[in-house]
């Protein structure tokens, strides 16, 4: 089971991945737990949210249904709840 | 008669009430919920919303995995509503007259298959309505809408749940190994693709939502009959089709908001139901060139159900009840009534 920490990491690296994120932008956001950014904000639309989704289940072993990421639309929040279900 | 139980009314309410009616349910998807019946009413005929289709998905799901979802992508294109644009004319013409000939020999299947389920209202005194009852009988009608018995694990394959974004990717290609399954076990007797394809639109709709609608229809009829005899309505309150989607080919205005190109829009046809008006209620199976397709067949069934269940007089009362709502279906665990 993953922490919070690194389920946030693999959600950071995941956006690098689909262009969301600069390597550099990730690295500073990994440095900095309290900021949060809403996913919404960084362009994703559906088929996006499928390599997401892809991305995280690749990199943790854990599926992710899309819904899950609907109701935790934010990096930290999807972080959570992933680290505790 | 009037059929207006608690629960009914509530959802009236909970219709009612809405403080929106058209809403962006999903500002990530540009996905819409439309639950205003006049709304949906215009949406069903208008030229500008098309049915998305699952290609598009399917397809970036292969290129990002690297794996063929052929199975998936095949049943889609033998389902008409999940063929994207409007490139199902003849297929839905062919399902059309499938579906004919099954209603019209179902007029003699189905009083002695509603009848030995029915019994178990007799021979019980607790009855699960959806397992005891209503899911044996769907499952053969469904066999006999195919043609043959039809196995649990391949009846009701939700491809629904794709275009209600509910699935992971890797869920998706579980229902790919599902659909390859249901293929072969269907191709083998199936005359050609077209055969195929009405058999494939059988056990993919029509189970669920079947389910759904009588389960609903008795526990309704139990609840408000009191002391009294449980009686079915002439007409089914709940389902037909509960939600349906479509995609925004122009930037429009649906009541009031302005939806853009691309954006899907579903609608909550099920609101219709708890509609005042009658010509709206019978939009719980759509309207216009995208209607329910098995909506003839879907009445010969409740024809001959509720006419084999009002015959019981039935006095029970409501039991344990758990289930599970999910966006677009009620799931049950357990619907169970008292008989009296």
């Amino acid at each position: 089971m993953k922490s919070y920490l690194e389920f946030r990491n693999v959600i950071l690296n995941a956006l690098v991945g689909i262009k969301c994120f600069t390597p550099e932008k990730a690295a500073e956001l990994a440095a900095t737990e309290g900021e949060d950014v809403e996913l919404i904000k960084l362009g994703i639309d559906s088929m996006s949210v499928i390599d997401l989704c892809m991305d995280i289940e690749e990199n943790t072993g854990r599926e992710v249904l899309i819904e899950e990421l609907i109701d935790n639309p934010t990096i930290n929040k999807l972080a959570k709840f992933m680290s505790e279900n | 008669m009037k059929f207006d139980s608690v629960a009914a009314q509530k959802r009236r309410a909970q219709y009612a009430n809405l403080r929106d009616k058209v809403w962006l349910e999903n500002e990530f998807l540009r996905a819409w919920l439309v639950a205003d019946p006049e709304v949906m009413s215009d949406i069903l005929r208008a030229p500008d919303m098309a049915l998305p289709g699952i290609e598009r998905m399917v397809s970036h799901i292969e290129q990002r995995s690297g794996k063929s979802l052929s199975n998936l992508r095949r049943a889609a294109n033998m389902i008409p509503i999940m063929r994207s644009g409007e490139t199902h004319a003849s297929l839905r013409r062919a399902l059309a007259v499938y579906l004919m000939e099954k209603a019209k020999a179902a007029e003699n299947v189905l009083p002695p298959m509603i009848s030995t389920f029915l019994k178990r209202f007799q021979i019980k005194n607790s009855v699960d309505v959806h397992h005891d009852v209503v899911e044996p009988i769907i499952q053969q009608f469904i066999s006999f809408l195919v043609g043959k018995p039809v196995p649990p694990e391949i009846l009701g394959l939700r491809l629904d749940l794709i275009l209600n974004h509910s699935k992971s990717p890797s869920l998706v290609m579980e229902l790919d190994r599902s659909f390859a399954i249901a293929i072969r076990f269907l191709e083998h007797d199936s005359k050609d693709e077209l055969d195929l394809a009405c058999k494939i639109c059988c056990i993919t709709f029509g189970a669920e939502t079947l389910i759904m609608m009588l389960v609903e229809s008795i526990l309704y009829a139990v609840e408000i009959a009191g002391d009294g005899p449980a009686y079915l309505p002439d007409f089914p309150h709940e389902t037909g089709v509960p939600l349906t989607w479509r995609l925004a080919t122009k930037d429009i205005s649906v009541g009031g908001c302005p939806v853009r190109v691309g954006d899907m829009v579903k609608l909550r046809l099920q609101a219709a139901a708890y509609s005042d008006k009658p010509e709206i209620q019978n939009l719980i199976f759509g309207a216009g060139p995208h209607s329910c397709i098995g909506k003839n067949v879907s009445l010969v069934l409740w024809e001959h159900f509720s006419f084999a269940f009002n015959a019981l007089q039935l006095h029970a009362k409501s039991g344990a009840y758990d289930a599970i709502v999910e966006p677009h279906m009620i799931r049950y665990r357990t619907a169970e009534i008292k008989i009296r």
